[in-house]
């Protein structure tokens, strides 16, 4: 109480804002693309670097919106950092749910790679990656180019030089 | 109020994106995507997906990749053999630019090759690039009655220190092993000629007034280094004022430690130098000869003399053979660590022209338990002057292993 109120007589508002946010171990409102508000943790929320460095700045006493990210994906990613903010968890158990997170199709898989990048989770976006770089193994370009619906931009030139890169003849 | 406005607007620049477009994907993803595959056949085909991903995979400098085995030339065919550590698959290029040469390797994606006409070239595995090396007539001057894949014994591709974007290629020749280097610039067909330095289009002899036998060459934070004899250090000064010259910095390991080892390797890891001793036998009858084991040392910088390192390289796997020797360390990667890969790399009783003598001695060494291993790569027919080699395959031409 002592050290709140030599801060009002600084009287500078980021002090409030963060002594505010202290005293309440704070729920943040995130406010989802299609406008859902999910009310999560500060230590759940803050595994986003995104969200933590508005938290930071002071910026995370209001609903935060995040209009990159729907609520479907967005109760997904919350799901993995719940489950994430225990460091103390079985590292076992931890692996296997998050083998089970990423057994998702790849719309979905789409999403929460786009969620991870923007908002900015590391843990996420390394996981979520492995799970595309191991769909990729032994995949020729045009098969890649077919399970991901990725256009192919490439002149024929282009085209040509691929073409005679990927020229392998594999024995058994 | 404010900062909420500020960040509202900040959000909002990110454009909402058309679920699941995947050619959409922003190439900070597609990054940590490609760079979390292993085999280089996936790697390539990634960069074959589109054009935000080919620039991806162009610019990034991948992890150190495990190389592949170059196997010996088939004959009647313009393909040749690879065999992946990555994945022990065997693959086929289309490389009719390395028939009837020898070939020597390097981590880099080139290759040193050298015909019976004695001409050298430097060959990008992957882009068939082709780069002429200066004609050889110093060196064959020097070592006049060896045959010609006997002429050289190893080519060496190293980054130029004192020069961007360019390669020293160091060739250890003839009967007393000496060295010669030549420079190779990468940018713009080779524009710094202008500078006119040592060894530009032409192969420069380093002085050698007390006769060193050279072994190998390695870069250690940007000095180059030589070891000689059995296990002595010298530094390289190629641009000392009269001629290239050596100094003799340390001693070898004791005698009594050492023996007499067959081939030595130097090489350099991001913190240490490292000298690799091999030793094998020969079994005339089976006109071939087997590695039985190796030694390794490091280079303590501040006692200016070698340490044997007795069971553990940490997490290094160490390449050896004809070629570059090179280390790289296998946390990231997934394969066996503490071990030294090794391809046939004795010469010496290749001396009747069309005899193959050797080149089978192929295989892994595992330090902690000092037991060899053969590699599962199949038939591979070694003839006097084609032997298998380590190569490690690169994207792009300037891919040079700088760590």
């Amino acid at each position: 109480a002592i050290q709140s109120s030599r801060f009002s007589c600084v009287g500078f508002p980021l002090a409030y804002i963060f002594l505010a946010c202290k005293k309440k171990s704070m729920a943040l409102k995130l406010k989802s693309s299609d406008n859902k508000i999910f009310e999560v943790e500060e230590l759940v929320a803050v595994q986003s670097e995104t969200i933590k460095s508005l938290v930071e700045d002071g910026c995370a006493n209001n609903v935060i919106p995040l209009p990159n990210v729907d609520s479907k994906t967005l109760e997904l990613v919350l799901d993995w950092c719940k489950n994430h903010v225990d460091v103390k968890l079985d590292e076992e158990k931890l692996k296997e749910y998050e083998d089970k997170f990423i057994e998702v199709d790849l719309a979905v898989l789409y999403d929460l790679l786009m969620a991870a990048n923007y908002l900015n989770i590391k843990d996420l976006l390394n996981r979520a990656s492995q799970k595309v770089a191991d769909m990729l193994k032994g995949k020729k370009p045009e098969q890649i180019r077919e399970t991901f619906n990725i256009v192919n931009d490439f002149s024929p030139e282009e085209e040509e030089e691929i073409r005679k890169e990927n020229l392998w003849a594999f024995e058994e | 109020m404010r900062y909420i406005d500020r960040y509202t607007d900040w959000l909002a620049l990110y454009i909402e994106l058309d679920s699941n477009d995947w050619s959409e994907l922003p190439p900070e993803v597609v990054h940590e995507i490609v760079n979390r595959l292993l085999t280089f056949k996936d790697f390539i085909a990634a960069a074959g997906v589109s054009r935000t991903w080919r620039s991806v995979c162009l610019s990034i400098s991948r992890m150190p990749q495990l190389p592949w085995l170059m196997l010996s030339e088939t004959l009647s065919t313009d393909m040749r053999h690879f065999f992946s550590l990555c994945d022990n698959n065997r693959y086929q290029l289309l490389l009719s630019e390395v028939q009837g040469k020898r070939c020597w390797g390097s981590p880099h994606g080139w290759i040193v090759t050298l015909g019976s006409d004695y001409e050298t070239h430097l060959l990008h595995i992957m882009k068939r690039v082709q780069i002429a090396l200066p004609p050889l007539n110093t060196i064959r001057t020097l070592a006049a009655t060896e045959e010609w894949f006997c002429l050289v014994h190893k080519f060496i591709l190293l980054n130029d220190p004192s020069q961007d974007s360019s390669l020293l290629v160091f060739a250890i020749f003839g009967p007393v092993n000496r060295l010669a280097f030549a420079r190779v610039a990468f940018d713009r067909g080779g524009e710094g000629a202008a500078l006119n330095r040592r060894g530009q289009g032409q192969w420069a002899i380093v002085t050698n007034p007390d006769i060193l036998k050279f072994n190998d060459v390695a870069c250690f934070n940007d000095q180059l280094y030589g070891l000689c004899d059995n296990g002595k250090l010298v530094c390289l000064e190629l641009d000392a004022p009269m001629a290239a010259e050596v100094l003799v910095i340390a001693p070898p390991p004791s005698e009594e430690e050492v023996g007499t080892p067959q081939n030595l390797y130097l090489m350099k890891s991001s913190e240490n130098l490292f000298a690799v001793f091999h030793y094998g036998f020969h079994i005339p009858s089976e006109m071939r000869h087997e590695t039985i084991y190796f030694l390794v040392y490091k280079f303590n910088f501040s006692e200016l003399g070698w340490e044997e390192v007795t069971d553990d390289l940490e997490d290094l796997s160490v390449f050896v053979g004809g070629g570059n020797s090179w280390c790289i360390p296998t946390s990231a990667i997934l394969c066996r660590s503490n071990c030294i890969y090794f391809t046939d790399d004795d010469w010496e009783w290749q001396r009747y022209p069309g005899v193959a003598y050797g080149g089978r001695d192929v295989g892994v060494f595992n330090m902690a338990q000092r037991v060899i291993q053969r590699l599962p790569f199949g038939e591979d027919n070694p003839c006097f002057y084609s032997r298998p080699i380590w190569v490690t395959p690169t994207m792009r031409l300037d891919e040079l292993y700088v760590r």
